[in-house]
């Protein structure tokens, strides 16, 4: 389709879609705004280069997916309320996650700031010194609802704040002595490294263990160094370990005036709550963090030893899955709506 | 997570990129695009010179264009003479646009 054609059908869509319910009121500014930006540059012909009308409705085609997936009936609330705090504590709570339910079994990034380009390229539109940048994730649609399948999404997320700050590229500038063997891509190999870090400061183990699941044994590719180097590397972080790949990225993140990478969960054993099928009551957001890799131990676990009370069901491996993710879910859902309470309980 | 994603940069939408795709095509950049891309240009100098001056106000940007700076003496020569007058030339842009990085995970 020729871009100016697009920016019609985005623009119709998205004035559907600002009827239904988001889970984030800001969503609702954004998408208004978004809309106010294509109406300008529809009602501006010629006044934009080509370039920067097909660049504007290629970004529109891809945050009109995005938004669709970010409908109360749509979005994993619970992980993205997770997510939510990870970023404030990068210096990103002006950032709001927006969510595509996809029909495979991947998750991903989408690294495109919509705003950014808003100001600096569509240069008249007055957007009324509205901000609003959007972290774009896709989730595939058969995992939304089982946080623990959803661990790659810390990783995910790692990958944003890197691509926000250029961690790894100021670690590569600052430390140029390449990490990755001869003939494999270096900036990648740090990618993946800072993005398993970051994860793990979350969720702990479970971040790599989901890979190991997923990839177990894999080789180094050109882009991506093997599983077992990655665990490896997460494992060094996670004891305490001095590990020269770690401080590389510490020392960026000094330079950029960022956190450092520590460990933000607290452990916590889910056990003996979810014996009893009953939630687990996390006294804090890092217990909440702390619950994904106690959550994902007890799941296989609970899965391989049939230990009590999962004897007793059929020994359909489903039937565990769909209670634990179930009592994983409503534990988070449960300490979120604690909070919401509190908070408005305390305000004036 | 699994696998890195070759990443069509003409489809990036990040708006240095954009204004490299507009000075190729020999024209000319809006006022608030040329701004941006000016102060792209020299805080990537200033990282190339001195790594030292990057700090929490760098622009990812400029931080992207360095690192492919630092390749290539030639190349940051040209930027360098380029970022003296108003714009870059179209030649330079080009020369940036084909060295940008390939490879952006997004999985």
């Amino acid at each position: 389709m020729r871009p100016r054609v697009d920016l019609h059908l985005v623009a119709n869509t998205l004035r559907a879609l600002d009827d239904s319910a988001y889970f984030d009121e800001r969503v609702h500014k954004f998408t208004r705004h978004f809309i106010g930006a294509i109406e300008h540059v529809l009602a501006s012909p010629g006044k934009y280069d080509d370039a920067i009308e097909t660049n504007f409705a290629y970004l529109c085609r891809a945050v009109q997916s995005y938004l669709s997936g970010s409908t109360n009936n749509e979005i994993p609330f619970e992980v993205v309320f997770c997510l939510t705090d990870a970023l404030r504590r990068w210096r990103l709570s002006d950032a709001a996650i927006v969510t595509s339910l996809t029909e495979d079994h991947n998750f991903h990034l989408k690294p495109l700031d919509p705003w950014k380009f808003i100001e600096t390229s569509i240069a008249d539109y007055d957007a009324e010194g509205f901000q609003l940048p959007v972290v774009m994730i896709g989730v595939p649609r058969i995992y939304a609802h089982k946080p623990i399948f959803c661990v790659p999404l810390f990783h995910e997320l790692g990958h944003f704040v890197d691509l926000k700050y250029r961690v790894t590229q100021v670690s590569a500038i600052l430390n140029p002595t390449p990490i990755a063997p001869a003939g494999f891509d270096d900036l990648t190999y740090r990618m993946e490294h800072f993005a398993d870090l970051f994860g793990a400061s979350f969720v702990g183990r479970s971040s790599i263990a989901a890979l190991e699941a997923i990839a177990p044994n894999a080789p180094a590719s050109i882009t991506h160094p093997a599983t077992a180097e990655r665990a490896a590397l997460v494992d060094a972080f996670l004891a305490g370990t001095a590990h020269p790949t770690i401080d590389l990225f510490q020392n960026a993140l000094a330079a950029l005036s960022l956190p450092t990478l520590t460990k933000v969960f607290d452990l916590v054993d889910v056990a003996h709550d979810f014996n009893d099928v009953r939630t687990f009551v996390p006294s804090s957001i890092e217990q909440v963090y702390g619950m994904y890799d106690s959550a994902w131990a007890y799941l296989f676990n609970a899965i391989d030893k049939r230990l009590n009370p999962w004897q007793l069901s059929d020994r359909r491996d489903g039937i565990v899955e769909a209670l634990v993710n179930d009592l994983t879910e409503k534990s988070i859902r449960n300490f979120a709506i604690r909070e919401a309470w509190h908070a408005a309980a305390s305000s004036p | 997570m699994l696998a890195a994603t070759s990443m069509d940069r003409n489809q990036s939408a990040a708006p240095f990129h954009v204004a490299l795709q507009i000075l190729s095509g020999e024209r000319n950049l809006p006022e608030k695009l040329s701004a941006y891309m000016k102060t792209v240009l020299l805080q990537a100098i200033g990282i190339v010179r001195d790594p030292s001056t990057i700090n929490a106000t760098t622009l990812p940007e400029a931080i992207q264009l360095a690192l492919d700076l630092q390749e290539s003496t030639e190349l940051l020569n040209a930027v360098e003479l380029d970022a003296k007058g108003d714009n870059l030339s179209p030649g330079t842009a080009k020369n940036i646009l084909a060295a940008e990085r390939r490879f952006a995970p997004t999985r």
